[in-house]
């Protein structure tokens, strides 16, 4: 059990006056960093702000875009979220987010008996357990071996990224398309738009519904109670009688399962399709890295993630129209949401001193 | 048959290159007790650095030097959240990772964009050293001779770092602020000063296996070319328990299994080169599987000092 001792201290999920501030101040840094940037390229942020305010004025399609793309991360942020409450580092969402994909695409493609709403639950399922799936391998590595579940994590990324491009243009690609890709979900597995003229689908509605049902079982139910407690001290749950590693085992089951559905909603929703670049990056950038900043952001808090799934949902918009708008490169999107990760974390030093001068 | 695997074993070693200069540097952070997952992204900074520098100026000493000041940047950075801040070692360097990929990518595209259809311009890479008289010896001498400078640089600093580490007085302060932080500050040494200076020596080298990745192994920059180079040396680190001649043995160990991976690939072997890519990942979890047993971690290792 060695690389599990190596030190990792719980992030510091603290409520009230200090936090509110510490995370104004982290996006403030965020925020002038990125505006520096942007300057160093040779356009003023001013003007960008001037142009992308009159974007959203300009019909539906946006906001619901903000959203579209707030499902996913709040679902992989809550996954993550609700692991580091445990204590456990669950990077590899990226890597369950295609399990979940490919297990939920597979469901929506072969499975072609079933009434419309049973078959798109079914799909839901079987990404659920894709994406549990693939979250259970560091997790055993962890437990019984004492592998560190970041670098394992770390490792599987890659690794399911290889398999799933395999896939896609072995076995599962659509002949009829050069790109690679499979062929469309049937009909009754993909969910329905819900306003005109913009992409939000149910999925979104019920990605929403999600916080809910993690805040639930966190706060109200006895095993949210455990988690809770391994999370603060295992040396303490386990004296109380609480079983550490079936909790984690559980923990882990229901984080990587929630980075699973987040494939889904690609999938049903988005896509219609198992498709390359369902998240984009090979593997070491991706939606289930930008659900790590979700989630600190969020202080690991389901409603705190669900405001913080929003502001990544209206920076991913934002940075797809300032490459489209001024030719900046989308790559500034993941600059500012890797500067969000870090400067919520600095901020916790200013919180720690805070609370030292009270 | 022979020729390919003498080829393999010499292409294994000029791989190996990278990944055992940024092991040795995160062998430098590690044992004075900083976890630096950074390290990848310091390692991602390096390459991008020397490869700009030295297509524009054409001075490969000069863009190897502002290369690992990159490196050292970063590491310098994280060094500050770990050290000054004190804050989670673990999501600093994630994080650090995250800005770092996404910013060599952006500024490669300030500095070449042209067109999506547009080829990124390459550099030549270094040119290879033969040392006399060694070449003339049979099989050994094509694989251990005819590298560049990186790798020749790399393998003698392995006993240099060995020596400097387990050997010297500065090696023991190093390894006594890793192991018990606070028994070193009572001795009277400046715990921060030392992890401050160990972290950032960690991330020149970590700059410097970036250089050896972009001006010696490939001439050229791609997004995200370090791919995991980084963390596969973190674990390279554990898998040696921490010294310096058992992180030699496995940052070999992943050369090879790269190195035969790109020549089963060559050979148009019937496995899908997707699950051949795999290899260094999948061998990089078997490894850290078996290196849990009798493995000794420094004692304070992610651990923030706080004088009280």
């Amino acid at each position: 059990m060695i690389v599990t001792e190596i030190h990792h201290r719980k992030p510091k999920i603290l409520s009230g006056a200090p936090r509110f501030w510490a995370t104004l101040f982290a996006l403030l840094a965020a925020l002038v960093i990125s505006s520096l940037i942007i300057m160093f390229q040779g356009t003023s942020p001013l003007t960008i702000i001037r142009d992308l305010i009159p974007c959203f004025f300009q019909g539906k399609y946006l906001f619901g875009e903000i959203f579209v793309y707030a499902s996913i991360f709040l679902l992989i942020g809550l996954g993550i979220g609700l692991g580091l409450k445990a204590n456990y580092w669950n990077i590899g969402a990226e890597g369950q987010l295609w399990w979940g994909g490919l297990f939920g695409a597979l469901a929506g493609i072969h499975i072609t008996f079933l009434p419309p709403v049973l078959h798109v639950l079914v799909v839901f399922i079987a990404a659920f357990l894709g994406g549990a799936l693939w979250g259970v391998i560091p997790g055993i590595l962890k437990l019984k071996y004492g592998v560190s579940e970041i670098l394992s994590n770390l490792m599987l990324n890659p690794i399911a990224i290889f398999l799933m491009e395999f896939l896609l243009w072995g076995p599962m690609k659509d002949p009829a398309r050069e790109h690679p890709m499979s062929v469309p979900i049937q009909t009754s597995a993909q969910l329905p738009l819900l306003f005109p003229a913009t992409r939000v689908h149910l999925g979104v509605l019920l990605a929403f519904l999600a916080p809910l049902v993690v805040y639930f079982l966190l706060s109200k139910t006895t095993f949210g109670y455990k988690l809770r407690a391994v999370g603060d001290n295992q040396q303490a749950a386990r004296v109380a009688g609480i079983k550490n590693n079936s909790i984690l085992m559980r923990t882990i089951l229901i984080s990587s399962g929630l980075s699973g559905l987040a494939g889904a909603l690609l999938v049903c929703g988005v896509q219609s399709k198992f498709i390359e670049g369902l998240s984009p990056g090979g593997g070491f950038s991706g939606y289930g890295f930008i659900g790590i900043g979700v989630a600190m952001l969020g202080c690991c808090h389901p409603f705190g993630i669900v405001l913080s799934s929003i502001l990544f949902g209206f920076l991913s918009v934002c940075g797809h129209l300032i490459h489209v708008q001024q030719g900046i490169s989308q790559y500034l999107t993941d600059i500012i949401s890797g500067l969000i990760i870090l400067f919520v974390l600095y901020s916790n030093y200013f919180i720690w001193k805070w609370k030292k001068n009270d | 048959m022979i020729e390919i695997l003498i080829m393999t074993l010499a292409v294994g070693i000029t791989l190996t290159t990278p990944i055992l200069l940024v092991a040795l540097g995160e062998l430098i952070s590690e044992r004075s007790g900083v976890l630096n997952l950074g390290i990848e992204g310091g390692m991602l900074v390096g390459a991008f650095l020397s490869f700009v520098v030295a297509h524009q100026t054409g001075n490969y000493f000069l863009a190897t030097l502002v290369g690992m000041l990159g490196g050292g940047m970063i590491s310098l950075i994280h060094a500050f959240a770990s050290i000054t801040l004190s804050v989670d070692q673990i999501v600093s360097g994630i994080g650090l990772n995250i800005v770092c990929m996404g910013a060599t990518s952006f500024f490669l595209r300030e500095i070449y964009w042209a067109g999506a259809s547009a080829t990124l311009p390459t550099v030549q890479v270094i040119s290879e050293l033969n040392l006399p008289l060694l070449e003339n010896i049979p099989v050994l001498g094509t694989v251990l001779l005819g590298h560049n400078l990186f790798t020749y640089i790399a393998f003698a600093l392995v006993p240099v770092i060995y020596l400097f580490m387990f050997r010297t007085n500065y090696g023991l302060i190093i390894r006594a602020v890793g192991e018990n932080p606070e028994a070193a500050a009572t001795a009277g040494i400046n715990v921060r000063t030392v992890r401050y200076l160990s972290v950032t020596a960690g991330g020149l080298l970590a700059g410097l296996g970036g250089v050896a990745l972009a001006l010696g192994e490939s001439g050229c920059f791609n997004d995200n070319m370090t791919s995991g180079r980084g963390f596969i040396a973190v674990a390279v680190v554990i898998f040696g328990n921490w010294r310096a001649f058992r992180a030699m043995l496995g940052s070999l160990l992943f050369g090879i299994i790269n190195s035969v991976q790109f020549t089963l690939q060559a050979l148009q072997s019937p496995i899908p080169y997707q699950f051949l890519l795999m290899l260094p990942y999948i061998s990089c979890i078997l490894a850290l599987v078996f290196a849990t047993h009798g493995a000794r971690v420094p004692g304070a290792l992610g651990k923030p000092f706080r004088k009280e």
